[in-house]
């Protein structure tokens, strides 16, 4: 298996409600041993309508899509079968959902406490100070946190919540899903944590797919070099012209 | 009378409390309607009473009554992790279908201990004695679970009852966490039964029916009186006393789940004064369950209101 692609997706389909009136195909990559690849370092960005299947091929890569046919490779090893949460050594995810990427009822402090790379059944104490690094990135977005630490999170609004949720990602494996995660926030705030969480992923080296409604950001985005703007219709991929003919052979491959 | 009556209360108090903690960690921690527990506490009650019946010692006996516990509770994990069944239904499934497993570790539906050796029994006559002892083990077992609110284990079992998925995507497998809070939930309870027992010198079929509704309504009672605490607090201390204390690093322990834990016991000890009030009033014992509906209903409905009270008390139910 070649190596350096992070993420493959071979002959994807999502199905939903399968076999009942309501069946709805919300992705269907399934044709002529079509791959969908992406590199060490890349940073995808995807665009298109509601419904267009974006979100479902970024759940199937994150484990919480239900996959009919085809398979998800990650860095090289088959996890088609993998749960959402053995994936999720690899993957740091901010869902589009506020409310679902945080502990609402636990403060801030101890939300923090989660994303720790310890094991979970610990019988000893957690700490009562935060690391340099969780006091940097709650610095970063830009939210005054820092003496907020025992306010539980169902207090904060839905823009500072998903704040902590992409901090708490951001910490999190190699490859980084942002599905729309900045629709919360507000303007401003919006284009500063959103080039926060890619500045942030270039330094740690990590593969963002990202998934976008702003058109002239995408655009804007995608003139800097690494960066791909894909666009989706009907659970497909679109064929873009502006991408350079190498860049597309490596992220569409036949195999 | 007064004194005769917090003697009873106090007894009962101390003891139903380590029960009133096992609600704590599953209705509270994990958010996890689990109605085994009617089933458990009377498995705990039949474990130890046929134990002590076969000459063992009641020390070599508890923890298999945990165990035994433990066991009823990742039953009811199971059913509703595994096989898809939803959490009240796998709850009273196994609540079921121990009422059967408890009459064949019995083998008869009553179980007499007097003049069998039990923990108590040295102490049958000194009543005093009786709570000194009955308060320490409860105590004993609040410090347990405070301690474990306080550990990267108690974190993760409280997030996993507050938002599974965000656990999930942390990479843990939740299931394990439920295992584990719901297991030594029913631990806690099958303990608290095996406590009654010795007690009260006999182990009864029957006697963990109305259990949960017995715990909740103290858990709710407790709180609603914390509560109520909480909020005179705020006119009782200043702003600046708040600020200091909330500058410091015991601000972040985890205080809601502590004061769960106390409401747990004040509560159990109201609820069996009340109680024992009323039995001394004059009110049939076979109409208690119908007062303790309606003390529970009573207990919901006058919580105080306002934001501060609110998010105390995390109204779930």
């Amino acid at each position: 298996m070649s190596a350096p692609y992070v993420i493959e997706a071979r002959n994807l389909k999502v199905v939903y409600n399968e076999g009942t009136p309501n069946e709805v195909v919300a992705l269907d990559l399934d044709r002529d041993n079509f791959c969908f690849n992406v590199l060490q370092g890349q940073t995808i960005i995807l665009t298109g309508g509601n419904g267009s299947g974006k979100s479902t091929l970024v759940k199937a890569i994150a484990g919480m899509a239900p996959v009919k046919s085809g398979s998800v490779f990650i860095h090289g090893k088959d996890v088609t079968g993998w749960p959402a949460y053995r994936r999720a050594k690899h993957i740091g995810f901010v869902h589009q959902d506020p409310m679902l990427g945080t502990c609402p009822n636990l403060t801030v402090h101890e939300n923090f406490q989660i994303s720790l790379e310890k094991p979970w059944w610990l019988p000893t104490p957690y700490p009562l100070t935060l690391t340099k690094g969780q006091l940097d990135s709650i610095e970063k977005i830009g939210l005054p946190l820092a003496e907020k630490k025992t306010t539980q999170l169902n207090m904060l609004s839905g823009g500072q919540r998903q704040s902590i949720a992409l901090c708490l990602a951001l910490r999190k494996g190699s490859i980084l899903l942002l599905d729309e995660f900045t629709s919360a926030l507000d303007e401003q705030t919006k284009k500063a944590v959103l080039l926060y969480a890619l500045s942030e992923a270039k330094a740690m080296k990590a593969t963002v797919i990202m998934i976008t409604h702003d058109l002239t950001l995408a655009r804007e985005l995608g003139k800097e070099s690494g960066n791909v703007v894909l666009t989706m219709v009907g659970g497909r991929f679109q064929q873009v012209m502006a991408i350079k003919r190498e860049i597309s052979d490596g992220i569409f491959r036949l195999y | 009378m007064i004194i005769s009556l917090l003697d009873i209360s106090l007894q009962q108090c101390f003891l139903y409390s380590i029960a009133v903690y096992g609600i704590v960690v599953s209705f509270r921690m994990m958010n996890f309607p689990d109605l085994t527990v009617d089933g458990s506490f009377t498995l705990g009650g039949a474990v130890l009473s046929s134990m002590i019946t076969a000459n063992y010692p009641p020390l070599i006996a508890l923890p298999l009554v945990a165990v035994a516990g433990f066991a009823a509770g990742s039953a009811t994990v199971f059913l509703n992790r595994k096989l898809g069944i939803s959490k009240i239904l796998s709850g009273i499934l196994i609540m079921m279908v121990l009422y059967s497993i408890n009459l064949r570790i019995m083998g008869k539906a009553n179980i007499s201990l007097l003049r069998l050796p039990t923990l108590f029994s040295s102490y049958d006559t000194d009543d005093a004695l009786k709570v000194l002892i009955f308060g320490g083990i409860s105590v004993v077992f609040l410090i347990c679970l405070a301690y474990l609110s306080m550990t990267r284990l108690g974190l993760f079992i409280r997030a996993t009852g507050d938002n599974e998925f965000m656990v999930q995507t942390q990479g843990v497998n939740t299931d394990w966490l439920f295992y584990t809070g719901i297991g030594v939930s029913n631990a806690l309870v099958a303990l608290s039964g095996a406590f009654v027992v010795q007690n009260q010198g006999f182990a009864d079929v029957n006697m963990g029916i109305g259990l949960i509704i017995t715990a909740l309504a103290a858990l709710i009672i407790g709180e609603s009186f914390i509560a109520a605490l909480v909020s005179i607090k705020k006119f009782v201390f200043s702003k600046k006393t708040i600020a200091i204390f909330s500058n410091t690093k015991i601000s972040l322990l985890p205080w809601s789940t502590i004061s769960e834990l106390f409401s747990a016991l004040t509560g159990a000890f109201l609820y069996f004064f009340i109680i024992s009030i009323c039995l001394r009033l004059g009110l049939a014992p076979t109409d208690l369950k119908l007062a303790t509906g309606i003390l529970v209903i009573l207990g919901i409905s006058v919580r105080l209101r306002g934001p501060m009270v609110e998010t105390y008390v995390r109204g779930r139910l």
